[in-house]
């Protein structure tokens, strides 16, 4: 950054101290500063005029610093607009002819309860809500004390302005193609953490950052001056992850974002956030984790005695027991522990909307039980067994793999975009679920290149119950659309479909393994069949054999596919570290098909 | 339901850069159109009119907003109430909470009073349980410009 073309210009606005050989304009805190893309692509991100004093300040970093270095030369009250624009021109030896003002407003927001430090914050991703599938990025401004909690600190979210009833298929359209203005918006944090925790029942995971209170001045200053502003929404790339990211960058370069990268998934940012240095130092200096109300229940649940999970099964279908020498014979603890974990299920069946009329009245029975009892909770927990986001496997995969036919064997070629399937890992995704998109695979079969499968969608929830207790679990669901050879059922078999299933499953053996059946449906050109319309019954088995090692198998009995008979899959995935494992696969119909897969993962 | 959640967030706005002051006689839930604002209470409900909820649309255009007679501590706490309710109801029975120590701060309630006041406010539910946010926030303005008033500063 030695160029020196604006220098003469600047010159006339300011006193050049340290600085006076160097090109601000190309800096790379004043490309921040402005959002622009980069320095051979100085164009901003923010596309409201009014956050750029120049008339080409859109595109044109330059004159943007000259209209800033004037206006902090003319008006004293540009400071308080551009606080941060302010701190970082003195600190590069920038003098301005108007003295430094009182910004009363910035004060006020940034200062009656101190600002003390950073963290960017991860609300898991549930499979109940297609939202929700990727999670959500935040970032938190510290305020709390010992006399404050966090759920009033600030809350910094970015998103789209989206008209109200806004018809679906506009919205995607405009959500993946652009259309939508976006910007970010300021809450206290008390509304993130009961819309994710306690509505939407997602873990929330935060990363403290390792800032200095001057870069914490400094990153506050900024937002204060880019709320309001407003951006182009896109949900693949320009999204919440990229923008937030891009404002911690601000302070420690570009660790966090690429701007190449045709999508940017929240959890990819969290892993690189772990990997980040700043100031020779890890940038994350602690992780704290905020269970959902579901995970506060199924602790709760699992801390009770059999016995007394028991009783307060009971209580749940008859509340007159809490007043009756069953329970009011009990010692304190147990009664509270009891009500606690009655509390925590009344409230997920609010949630969910079950028996409406019977909850409103069993939690009025509690209150009135709980009132009589000494104040204080009886259950706490502080070590939940939930990973962060960050150790989670990486969300896009490319793999080779050899596979046998008969007697022919083909080298293959996958891509996927993203994000998981049912035997990864469960650290930081919803176990018993598949979520990928864009899942792409080639084959080499006799010096001629094959288009194996290509799914544009591939969505699976088992959402089973992992407790006993009333209304747990719901329908095991899938979704399938976009193209696959059958090779199993003969060489030259493929189908484009699309496909929906919908059933049960159930948990065995301490929650390791799961059945589940199901009644698919397919649409579309379906060759084997000859059918444009085919339904099928699946029943398949998902297990945990050791560690991380995963075992699914299934079968489906087609109703046009009578020939092939039952189609037969078995799938062992064997992890070899975050990034890499290997896939064995079998399928059988009328034909074979073995598969050795080594899987990378990255992001 | 953006418009909700932006009249949602507008009033959250003002918890954070309105100049605090008194406002007697207010009357949140009227005042402040607290009543009329629809809250999300299951997200699957807007599965899909909310595809991309999750990566950002909630987001509104700016952070600085007061709502006329609405900027005193009362109105503020009156809207974390509504906004929390069925978790505030359960920390009072229990005694404790995040929620209603977030509760009392947003009242500006002194630190070393908020177990008073939950017993206090407890008290009162012992007898005559709130049936919903409106009730409760009666009870605890009832608490906290009498009892508590030395505590509890109106600001």
């Amino acid at each position: 950054m030695t160029t020196i073309k604006y220098l003469p210009a600047l010159a006339l606005f300011a006193t050049f101290s340290s600085y006076s050989s160097s090109s601000l304009s190309e800096h790379p805190t004043w490309l921040k500063l402005g959002h622009y893309k980069n320095a051979s692509a100085p164009q901003s991100y923010i596309e409201s005029d009014s956050f750029f004093i120049s008339k080409n300040g859109k595109n044109n970093p330059s004159s943007e610093l000259k209209a800033t270095i004037d206006a902090f030369n003319k008006d004293a009250q540009m400071q308080c607009k551009y606080p941060a624009r302010y701190q970082w021109l003195q600190s590069q030896g920038l003098e301005f002819s108007e003295p430094k003002v009182e910004c009363t407003e910035l004060i006020e927001w940034r200062d009656k309860q101190p600002i003390h430090s950073v963290s960017l914050v991860f609300a898991s991703g549930y499979m109940s809500n297609p939202a929700s599938l990727y999670g959500h990025m935040l970032l938190k401004l510290n305020r709390s004390t010992p006399e404050h909690n966090k759920l009033l600190d600030y809350s910094l979210n970015y998103g789209a302005l989206v008209p109200d009833n806004e018809n679906g298929l506009v919205y995607i359209t405009k959500g993946l193609f652009g259309g939508y203005e976006a910007g970010f918006s300021d809450q206290l944090f008390y509304r993130h953490q009961h819309n994710y925790g306690e509505i939407e029942l997602r873990d929330i995971w935060e990363y403290k950052l390792n800032f200095s209170q001057e870069d914490v001045l400094f990153l506050t200053n900024h937002l204060w001056e880019i709320m309001g502003a407003k951006y182009s929404y896109y949900f693949a790339d320009e999204n919440c992850a990229f923008h937030i990211a891009r404002v911690v960058e601000l302070i420690i370069g570009e660790q966090l974002t690429n701007e190449l990268s045709p999508w940017v998934i929240p959890a990819t940012i969290f892993s690189r956030l772990n990997s980040a240095q700043y100031n020779n130092e890890k940038l994350v200096k602690q992780i704290e984790f905020t269970p959902s109300r579901s995970s506060v229940f199924h602790q709760y649940e699992n801390n009770l005695s059999a016995k007394d999970s028991k009783l307060a099964l009971a209580i749940y279908h008859s509340q007159n027991i809490l007043f009756e020498p069953t329970f009011t014979n009990l010692d304190v603890v147990t009664k509270k522990r009891i009500i606690e974990t009655l509390f925590e299920f009344v409230q997920l069946q609010q949630i969910k909307k079950y028996d409406v009329e019977h909850i409103e009245k069993l939690k009025k029975a509690l209150i009135k039980a709980r009132l009589v009892l000494p104040p204080g909770k009886e259950t706490s927990f502080i070590n939940y067994d939930k990973h962060a986001p960050h150790s989670a496997q990486k969300p896009s995969n490319i793999s080779i793999s050899s596979t046998v036919y008969k007697n022919e064997q083909s080298l293959n070629l996958g891509f996927r975009l993203s994000y998981f399937d049912s035997l990864a890992s469960d650290i930081a995704r919803v176990p018993y679920s598949n979520l990928e998109m864009l899942d792409v695979e080639v084959a080499l079969f006799d010096s001629q290149l094959y288009l194996e499968k290509l799914h544009l969608l591939d969505l699976e929830s088992f959402n089973p119950a992992y407790s006993q207790w009333p209304n747990e679990g719901g329908w095991a669901w899938q979704i399938n659309v976009g193209y696959e050879r059958n090779r199993s059922q003969c060489f030259s078999c493929s189908s484009t479909f699309a496909m929906a299933g919908v059933g049960k499953s159930w948990l065995l053996n301490a929650n390791q393994s799961l059945v589940y059946g199901m009644i698919n449906g397919y649409a579309g050109e379906l060759q084997s069949t000859q059918q444009w319309l085919d339904t099928s019954i699946e029943l398949g088995f998902l297990t945990t054999v050791t560690s991380n090692l995963k075992l699914r198998t299934s079968i489906e009995k087609f109703y046009h596919q009578q020939l092939s008979g039952i189609a037969t899959n078995i799938e062992l995935s064997v992890p070899i570290n975050q990034d890499f494992d290997i896939r064995f696969g079998y399928k059988h119909a009328t034909e074979f098909q073995w598969q050795l897969k080594l899987n990378f993962y990255w992001d | 339901m953006l418009k909700t959640t932006v009249t949602a967030v507008v009033l959250a706005g003002a918890f954070i850069a309105a100049p605090l002051q008194a406002k007697e006689g207010v009357n949140p839930w009227q005042d402040c159109g607290i009543g009329a604002m629809i809250f999300p209470e299951n997200g699957t409900a807007a599965a899909i009119s909310n595809i991309i909820w999750d990566l950002g649309t909630t987001a509104v255009s700016s952070n600085i907003s007061s709502v006329g007679s609405c900027e005193g501590a009362g109105a503020k706490t009156a809207l974390f109430i509504q906004q929390t309710f069925p978790v505030l109801e359960q920390e009072i029975a229990e005694g404790e909470g995040e929620y209603v120590t977030a509760m009392l701060n947003v009242r500006g309630c002194d630190a070393s009073s908020h177990g008073q006041i939950v017993n206090a406010i407890r008290s009162d539910f012992a007898t005559k349980p709130a049936q919903d946010p409106q009730a409760l926030y009666a009870i605890v303005e009832s608490k906290v410009t009498t009892q508590f008033a030395a505590t509890c500063p109106v600001i």
